[in-house]
């Protein structure tokens, strides 16, 4: 995934309080979009997304310290944003005191009135069938369909066994083709 | 059976979502990465110093007073904006302090400043404190000096009623040449005619310098001296010569009695010559008061008195103020015929 400069280089900085900056910097450029891309498609809202990806790296400057080299750096970061994302949406199901699926139609109201959707009809239908899925296969599809990430290193992220991260994803992917097929 | 998950086939068993683009339907606000990086790397390092406490120090204890501290504060808050501070104001005070405050500047600057109405000389401030020092340095002198003069006790408390005594005498006089008059040339001839009295009073006081007789002795002499000779008649036919002498004495002190005496003598002396020289008016003088009288006086207190007090200078005198011209042998002779004749 890393396509700048290579993890390793990026934690052998970030090792040296003298080149710490510049390390957590690199990490910046090289991982801001891919991280703010998987908040958005969870929280749909783009402040929502902004705010929270702040709040992920400000996690990841103070935790690389210990960050252990057994397990890729971008799948630890994604676990962060994953975690932070479901503590957002879990703190917004309780503030309005409702239900799982009046968060999926609270999430379509908000697809449907941002201003930051520019996908076609057949693509803002499978958004609006993904808002509807259980957060753990919305995030096992998101993954495995726009990140194209292997079942290992969304196991990484999820700590979910990749049997069970492949029964998930087939169940997200027949809820989303019964979704699209009923909106015809 | 469905294709294994793992292999990018598996789309192909879902016609519906195989239709839909994989591309990203999301947007962004423009250039939002570009300064994404730098809005989380500010806020990293905001938060690093929030999370140090880099650059700030708390007492030691802060905290642990913070309550304690909190509530005190509180608790005078209370007090000061509280009803029961035993403190009162009028009501409205505040409503009108804010005004009042401003008219009190505005009088201040009108005092001060140089406006309409009031003005003082240039540069007047810049020398009124050493002119004040310049009075206060005179004020002073004046005050010691009553160490090198002096007024006699009690006159600053009698001089107002001094003051007005001499305003009325003033007036008195003023007013008195209103209602008086004198007689036209008056002062012209006052100083001449007080010369002419001093001179007068003189000659007949000269003799007097330097002698003093008791009080109420001229009122007494006439009456004494005719006791002494006429009345001493009916009492007593002798008469002890150092007692007469005695009362002589005395009587002889005073001019009054010389002249009297001088007089006695000039008309005896003269009374003789004319009986001496017509024996008409001898036989008249021998019937006379006068000689009646003198008669009665014994010779030897006449020698005596004359002996003692008149010398040769008075009865020459005497006679001489009459126009007569007597020496001493006719006045001798004068006297024994006298004698003689009323013996």
């Amino acid at each position: 995934m890393p396509t700048e400069v290579d993890d390793a280089v990026i934690l052998s900085k970030f090792q040296d309080e003298r080149t710490r900056n510049e390390a957590f910097n690199l990490l910046l450029k090289k991982y801001q979009q891919k991280i703010y891309w998987h908040i958005r498609r969870m929280v749909i809202d783009h402040d929502d997304a902004d705010d929270l990806v702040q709040d992920v790296f400000i996690k990841i400057w103070k935790n690389l310290a210990g960050f252990r080299n057994d397990a890729q750096l971008y799948t630890w970061m994604y676990r962060i944003a994953t975690n932070e994302c479901i503590t957002f949406l879990n703190k917004k199901k309780q503030k309005n005191n409702v239900s799982l699926d009046d968060v999926a139609y609270e999430l379509a109201d908000t697809l449907a009135d941002s201003s930051y959707f520019n996908g076609d009809a057949a693509q803002r239908k499978l958004q609006e069938a993904l808002v509807t899925l259980p957060e753990k296969q919305k995030l096992v599809f998101n993954m495995k369909y726009y990140d194209d990430m292997k079942y290992e290193e969304i196991s990484e992220v999820l700590g979910t066994s990749v049997g069970a991260l492949k029964a998930s994803f087939h169940l997200a992917v027949k809820k989303i083709e019964a979704y699209l097929l009923s909106k015809d | 059976m469905k294709r294994d998950m793992e292999n990018k086939d598996w789309i192909n068993d879902y016609d519906a979502l195989k239709k839909v683009s994989k591309a990203n339907p999301f947007t962004v606000p423009a250039g939002y990465f570009d300064d994404l990086s730098a809005r989380i790397a500010s806020l990293k390092n905001i938060t690093t110093v929030n999370e140090n406490g880099a650059g700030f120090t708390l007492p030691q204890d802060y905290f642990d007073k913070l309550s304690a501290n909190i509530q005190s504060g509180i608790a005078v808050d209370d007090a000061v904006n509280g009803a029961d501070t035993g403190f009162t104001v009028p009501e409205g005070y505040f409503d009108e302090m804010a005004a009042n405050i401003q008219s009190r500047i505005n009088v201040e600057e009108a005092l001060l400043g140089s406006g309409p109405g009031f003005s003082v000389p240039e540069g007047y401030f810049e020398v009124l404190s050493s002119n004040i020092q310049s009075r206060i340095n005179m004020e002073e002198a004046l005050a010691g000096s009553e160490e090198g003069f002096a007024v006699p006790e009690g006159y600053f408390d009698e001089l107002s009623s001094n003051i007005q005594s001499r305003i009325n005498i003033e007036e008195a006089l003023a007013g008195a040449e209103e209602g008086f008059t004198i007689p036209e040339g008056y002062f012209e001839v006052l100083s001449s005619n007080i010369q002419n009295r001093i001179t007068v009073e003189e000659s007949f006081t000269g003799a007097e310098h330097g002698f003093t007789v008791p009080e109420g002795y001229f009122e007494q002499l006439n009456q004494s001296i005719l006791a002494k000779t006429v009345d001493a008649e009916q009492e007593a036919k002798v008469v002890s010569i150092n007692r007469n002498r005695g009362i002589v004495r005395k009587l002889f002190r005073s001019t009054a009695f010389k002249y009297v005496t001088a007089a006695c003598f000039a008309v005896a002396i003269g009374g003789g010559i004319l009986l001496f020289q017509s024996p008409g008016a001898d036989s008249s003088h021998k019937n006379s008061f006068l000689h009646k009288q003198l008669s009665d006086v014994p010779v030897n207190d006449i020698k005596s008195y004359l002996d003692l007090n008149v010398d040769a200078g008075d009865t020459q005198q005497a006679v001489t103020s009459e126009g007569t011209t007597v020496d001493d042998a006719d006045l001798k002779n004068a006297l024994k015929n006298y004698a003689d004749s009323v013996q």
